[in-house]
């Protein structure tokens, strides 16, 4: 267990980023998700998200065995090229754990992160029009449901598509919108490359 | 987990094989760690759906089958029991397909259809249930001819007809949303006309008669398995060829009558049971999940009970004949749009179409060559004419003879305007084209439609508002104005259409849900506005231009013709005018009517049934039993939430978009207030609110009595008049909400800021999808 990543500790259980060189994390983080998400995603799916983005992968562990109870996956992209997009992609809290504030806090931390770190114009998600759980959680940050899918998930259930505006670009049509500087500097080097 | 060694795999064939270890081990010596080796082109989507070698979950490589389902033989002769509990399954599975799960989970997972559309796929001549794989061999007797006759030709028109419905899916409905099909490369016996397919079936009838003795009671089972297929073919066969009197008003003959038959057969079929344990083993199975190329992940087969199937199957049928017939009688454009608003899109809103209806309804109503209906004298392009005129009036100038006004042009100035004219037709076409498209879509998706028809039609109002003024100002050419001024006809319709566009995406988000209780006063609140705004239009420009084009007939043409001297110019527009007079100035009055009697008033209600809304939320929130302001906990400000709600209506310029600012003055009203001040006004505004539902409540019932007295612009039996009826149920419980309120205001009237702590907001689904039950109950 790598204690520099560590990033606090709430209600006595400790929350870590994911560590890419520790493959029990790897795992255990898999299974969590494979045996509490109805979505079956495979190997290269967690590979995607973590090895990517492996800084905003947090997880919760219990003191007592450190075995993971709780974890959030997401990553950040510019979106059309002119807004940058943080999008919550799993949170799966073990259920003898739920009602703690647990999901709460990893869903802030993730926020915040976003925001400091990278600025993000926006988050984005998608959830069961069902999970009343999770719509109220991401609602009470002030997510605003934007659309709704239909027969989205493999399960069939309709999904809400929901989006935390952080920035103007957020809710400018992105026809209306410069390109991101970041993108500005990837066609630069792109440019120079050639 | 270790592997087993070469040696261990005991492979005796060995001249097949290529040894590609030392190939293998070399390649994977260049992958670092925690490094993704994948090809551009595999992203997340692909990653999501990607199978993972040994994941019980993701490899359908590991499904276990049993060997009865392993060697399952399809030849082999069966009971007829058995075969009406097949076939009594594949229509299990057809619905379970139509109303959920794909296809290899349901009908693909029958052995007879895989094997007869792999023979198929290997050889278009070959129909049958041998698979070459199983060596066997049975004799030909009546249980025989029982799997290869019967049982052979209703498989063979399932199959038709799910080909049938992947046609009408793929290009009218959204696969993995309105149906996932997952269709494992068969082709549906594509090549077969539908016809040979009807024959088959009645041929098959026709034997099971002759042998009736063999079959005792089965006999009718059997048969009407068979029809109810037959009568599904015959969807096909019929949909394009039958003749549909659109606009005309001739002889009106039923439609489709089969579909009636096909009900009646199904009602007879309701007492027959399913039981599974007749069906043969292994006849359902997994197997085609492990035996063809297969992207899907592992899936468990899935059931629906047979009260689904049959009534899904009755709705099919009864909503077709249904909605054949009432296009058949449509013989006005007011009627189509009643029969496309209220008697397609809102069933279908409300679920009660079948998938296969809906994506079939399209088909019906625009064809590949564009033609309405397939009609010969109705094609889109005249059909956006007709809907134009059908708002602004017949005799549109612009639209009827646009190159006799370029003649005072030279050759390049008119082939520029003329190709302006022609580009700015096309978008209108276009326009129009994808409102039509909407009607079909299930009710998520349409709300994308109408989202995207917004930026649309702000586009075409683009084009053509200066293009309408550029003529009218430099040519002189255009409808005119009773004050001279020009009237722009077309930009108007346009105006009129894209704020149709905006209510309707704006109110249908409380259907899809996608508002919080917290954003019901903005909604309202924009609502109202854009109401105002089509009101205003319909009576200031709308009236304005259709009596400018009466007044052009009654002043402005006679007082032509008295200064022309006597000549064939005079004598032509002697005759324009007296066929203006008979049949032009009537037409225009009709459509003066309509807009007047029914169209401004229907908008004018729900502008005062919304307004009643606002004043009941105002004082809910006034007594903090809502609030109108953000979460609050939330790490957005309520400005950034405000802009991301209305981003669809952001970018337009007219109607003016309200800024932030204006919402958070208009947001003070709602501000808690529970002092004597706060008393008298929610009093004040609860009475107000009574009154205007008293009124709505007449209005709307005077509204459903015009409807059901005019056989012109409703069609007949029209759903319109339930849409109504909703609405007014909608207001009765409205006025009574308010009614608890009051009463509760009244017994804390000394201590206001007692109501929140005793009561609270509960909200449930409403009447009508546009006002959910915002009701008071005890905490």
């Amino acid at each position: 267990m790598n204690d520099d990543l560590l990033i606090t500790t709430i209600n006595d259980l400790p929350y870590y980023q994911f560590d890419i060189n520790n493959q029990l994390e790897f795992k255990q983080i898999s299974q969590l998700i494979s045996i509490h998400l109805s979505e079956p995603y495979s190997i290269y799916v967690y590979w995607y998200f973590l090895n990517n983005w492996p800084n905003y992968c947090f997880i919760v562990k219990d003191p007592k065995n450190y075995s993971i109870i709780g974890v959030i996956i997401s990553k950040i992209e510019l979106h059309r090229n002119v807004r940058y997009r943080g999008y919550i992609g799993m949170l799966v809290i073990d259920p003898t754990y739920r009602k703690q504030g647990i999901a709460k806090n990893l869903v802030k931390l993730t926020i915040e992160k976003m925001e400091k770190d990278d600025l993000v114009d926006e988050i984005m998600l998608e959830t069961e029009v069902s999970n009343i759980g999770a719509l109220k959680l991401y609602e009470s940050f002030g997510f605003l449901r934007t659309k709704r899918l239909f027969r989205y998930y493999l399960n069939t259930h309709d999904a809400f598509r929901l989006i935390l505006p952080l920035s103007n670009k957020a809710h400018s049509r992105y026809a209306f919108l410069p390109l991101h500087p970041k993108e500005l500097e990837r066609q630069k080097l792109e440019l120079n490359q050639n | 987990m270790d592997l087993p060694s070469i040696k261990d795999l005991q492979i005796n064939n060995e001249e097949n094989l290529i040894d590609i270890t030392t190939t293998f081990f070399d390649s994977i010596k260049s992958i670092t760690n925690n490094k993704v080796v994948k090809s551009a082109p595999f992203e997340l989507l692909e990653g999501t759906r990607a199978l993972e070698v040994l994941n019980p979950r993701l490899d359908t490589g590991i499904i276990e089958l049993s060997k009865d389902e392993t060697l399952f033989d399809c030849s082999k002769p069966q009971s007829i029991d058995s075969i009406i509990q097949i076939q009594l399954k594949l229509y299990k599975c057809l619905i379970n397909w139509l109303e959920k799960d794909s296809l290899p989970v349901t009908i693909l997972s029958c052995r007879y259809v895989s094997t007869i559309l792999e023979n198929y796929l290997k050889n278009p001549t070959e129909l049958s249930f041998i698979d070459t794989r199983i060596n066997s061999k049975h004799e030909e007797g009546i249980e025989f001819l029982l799997v290869h006759k019967v049982l052979k030709s209703f498989v063979v028109a399932l199959c038709k007809f799910i080909g049938f419905i992947i046609n009408i899916s793929n290009s009218l409905l959204y696969e993995e949303e309105d149906l996932i099909t997952r269709n494992m490369n068969f082709n549906f016996l594509q090549t077969i006309p539908v016809e040979n397919i009807l024959d088959e079936l009645n041929d098959t009838i026709e034997w099971i008669l002759s042998n009736e003795t063999e079959f005792d009671q089965n006999t009718s089972t059997i048969i009407i398995q068979l029809k109810i297929m037959k009568y599904l073919n015959t969807i096909e066969s019929k949909i394009l060829s039958t003749k549909i009197n659109f606009l005309q008003e001739s002889d009106k003959f039923e439609l489709f009558t089969f579909c009636k038959d096909a009900v009646s057969e199904i009602e007879k079929l309701k007492g027959k049971e399913s039981d599974e344990n007749l069906l043969p083993v292994g006849a359902f199975s997994k197997f085609i999940q492990v035996d063809l190329p297969n992207r899907n992940i592992p899936a468990e087969l899935t059931d629906i009970d047979l009260e689904t199937t049959y009534n899904h199957l009755i709705n099919i049928f009864s909503t077709i004949h249904t909605f054949t017939n009432q296009a058949n009688q449509i013989i006005a454009i007011n009627q189509l749009q009643d029969f496309l608003y209220y008697n397609i899109k809102y069933p279908i809103s409300d679920s009660k179409f079948s998938v296969f209806s809906r994506g079939l309804f399209q088909l019906f109503f625009i064809r590949d060559d564009k033609s309405i209906f397939g009609s010969h004298e109705m094609t889109l392009t005249n059909l956006v004419v007709e809907l134009v005129e059908n708002l602004i009036g017949k005799n549109t100038i612009i639209l009827l003879n646009f190159e006799s006004c370029l003649s005072q042009l030279n050759s390049t100035q008119k082939a520029e305007l003329l190709k302006l004219y022609n580009q700015n037709l096309n978008d209108l076409e276009s326009g129009i084209y994808h409102n039509l498209c909407v009607y079909g879509a299930n009710f998520c998706r349409s709300q994308q439609l109408i989202s995207k028809s917004l930026e649309l039609w702000d586009t075409i109002q683009v084009s053509w508002e200066p293009f309408e003024f550029h003529v009218f100002n430099k040519l002189q050419f255009g409808d005119i104005l009773k004050t001279g001024e020009g009237a722009i006809s077309i930009t108007s319709y346009i105006y009129y259409s894209k704020m149709c566009s905006m209510f309707e995406f704006l109110i249908n988000g409380f259907e899809t849900e996608v508002y919080k209780p917290f954003e019901y006063y903005l909604i309202y609140w924009y609502g109202e506005y854009l109401l105002l705004n089509i009101i205003q239009h319909l009576k200031d420009r709308i009236i304005n231009i259709i009596l400018g084009k009466i007044n052009y007939i009654e002043t402005t043409i006679p007082n032509k013709i008295k200064k022309l001297k006597n000549g064939p110019k005079k004598t032509q527009l002697k005759q324009i005018q007296s066929y203006n007079q008979e049949v032009i100035i009537p037409q225009l009055t009709k459509t003066l009517n309509y807009n007047q009697d029914y169209l401004i008033k229907s908008y004018e209600v729900m502008r005062q049934l919304i307004n009643c809304q606002i004043s009941y939320l105002i004082v809910l929130s006034k007594l903090k039993l809502m609030d109108f302001s953000q979460p609050s906990q939330s790490l957005t400000s309520q400005e950034h939430l405000y802009y991301l709600r209305m981003k669809p209506y952001s970018s337009i310029g007219i109607p003016e978009f309200p800024k932030f600012e204006q919402f958070q003055k208009i947001l003070k009203i709602t501000e808690p207030q529970l002092d004597f001040n706060g008393l008298m006004k929610s009093i004040e505004l609860l009475a107000k609110a009574k009154n205007g539902l008293g009124d709505v409540i007449k209005d709307y019932e005077s509204l459903t009595r015009y409807i059901q007295n005019d056989k012109h612009n409703f069609i007949k039996d029209s759903l319109v008049v339930t849409w109504y009826q909703q609405l007014i149920e909608s207001a009765k419980l409205l006025d009574s909400n308010i009614d608890k309120l009051s009463k509760i205001i009244q017994a804390h009237k000394n201590d206001l800021s007692n109501v929140s702590n005793s009561y609270k907001n509960e909200i449930t689904k409403g009447k009508h999808k546009y006002f959910p039950n915002i009701s008071i109950v005890n905490i």
